[in-house]
């Protein structure tokens, strides 16, 4: 099984130049974790998670509208590609202590696989097929 | 055959908890030394909650976003987990069908399930136990193939 085949296609994304706070809006609204983030030119450069924007909002206050993501994303994350198997995904998640990998055709991101997704799609393995007509 | 796979066939056993009575310093320096943000609450051998680290963050009063390291600290020594910890904690048999234990994890959001035999604690099943076993399952594949 390849990641294609599991992840989320055209994720969304936030500039690295959002305030926190407005990233935490989004993840709380749409119920992620987690959020890619682009630079103003296209390009991934991190990935910032909801535990991030919270410890900035919490800490920061009143003055949490001038915290931006760039200051509290992690920088350069862990990528894969959409012919990556999902056991080497796994296996990419468990070493680097991440639950989400931006998927990358070359340079431009058309997907993102998070732990979840690795836990539905093996759940779906393990489930009996539904006979046909039942 | 995968289907007949048992939460203990991947569960992690040597499971690490606290105590109702620990304090939450105690259980924030063992999830920090452990690398791990959940602990089951043991009590008498029996599984009594399970703590996480956002709860301890959360012990805090709401105005303590004004509090320095020193002053959370102090508050930290003074709270004890059987306090904040949540009580009625969702755990699954270790002799229970794995895919039954993964579909409470996935339909729940659940990272971890403590995981009992007879509500006595004998392991904690993680995403991790999870990820380690498709990658031995593809491993095995790949040796057959």
């Amino acid at each position: 099984m390849l990641v294609a085949e599991i992840m989320t296609s055209n994720p969304v994304t936030i500039t690295g130049n959002a305030p926190a706070a407005r990233a935490l809006h989004i993840m709380d609204e749409m119920g992620f974790h987690q959020l890619p983030v682009m630079s103003n030119a296209g390009h991934v450069v991190g990935i910032v998670t909801q535990r991030d924007c919270r410890q900035a909002v919490s800490a920061n206050g009143y003055s949490h509208k001038h915290t931006t993501v760039n200051t509290i994303m992690s920088p350069a994350p862990i990528v894969v590609e959409p012919q990556t198997p999902v056991q080497e995904a796994a296996r990419l998640m468990t070493e680097h202590h991440v639950r989400c990998l931006p998927v990358m055709r070359g340079e431009t991101l058309v997907g993102i696989l998070t732990a979840s997704d690795l836990l539905i799609a093996f759940m779906r393995t393990l489930e009996p097929e539904p006979t046909p007509g039942s | 055959m995968l289907s007949q796979l048992k939460v203990s066939d991947l569960m992690t056993k040597s499971v690490i908890s606290a105590q109702p009575d620990s304090k939450l310093s105690a259980a924030k320096a063992l999830m920090k030394e452990f690398g791990i943000r959940h602990l089951p609450v043991v009590e008498h051998g029996v599984l009594a909650g399970i703590i996480s680290s956002g709860d301890i963050r959360e012990a805090a009063p709401s105005d303590a976003t004004t509090l320095s390291v020193w002053e959370l600290n102090y508050l930290w020594d003074k709270i004890t987990v059987g306090e904040v910890m949540t009580r009625n904690v969702v755990s699954v048999n270790a002799d229970e069908p794995f895919v039954d234990a993964l579909r409470i994890m996935v339909a729940r959001k659940f990272s971890s399930l403590p995981v009992v035999r007879q509500d006595v604690l004998v392991g904690i099943l993680t995403e991790t136990d999870v990820f380690h076993k498709i990658i031995a399952l593809a491993e095995a594949e790949m040796v057959q193939a």
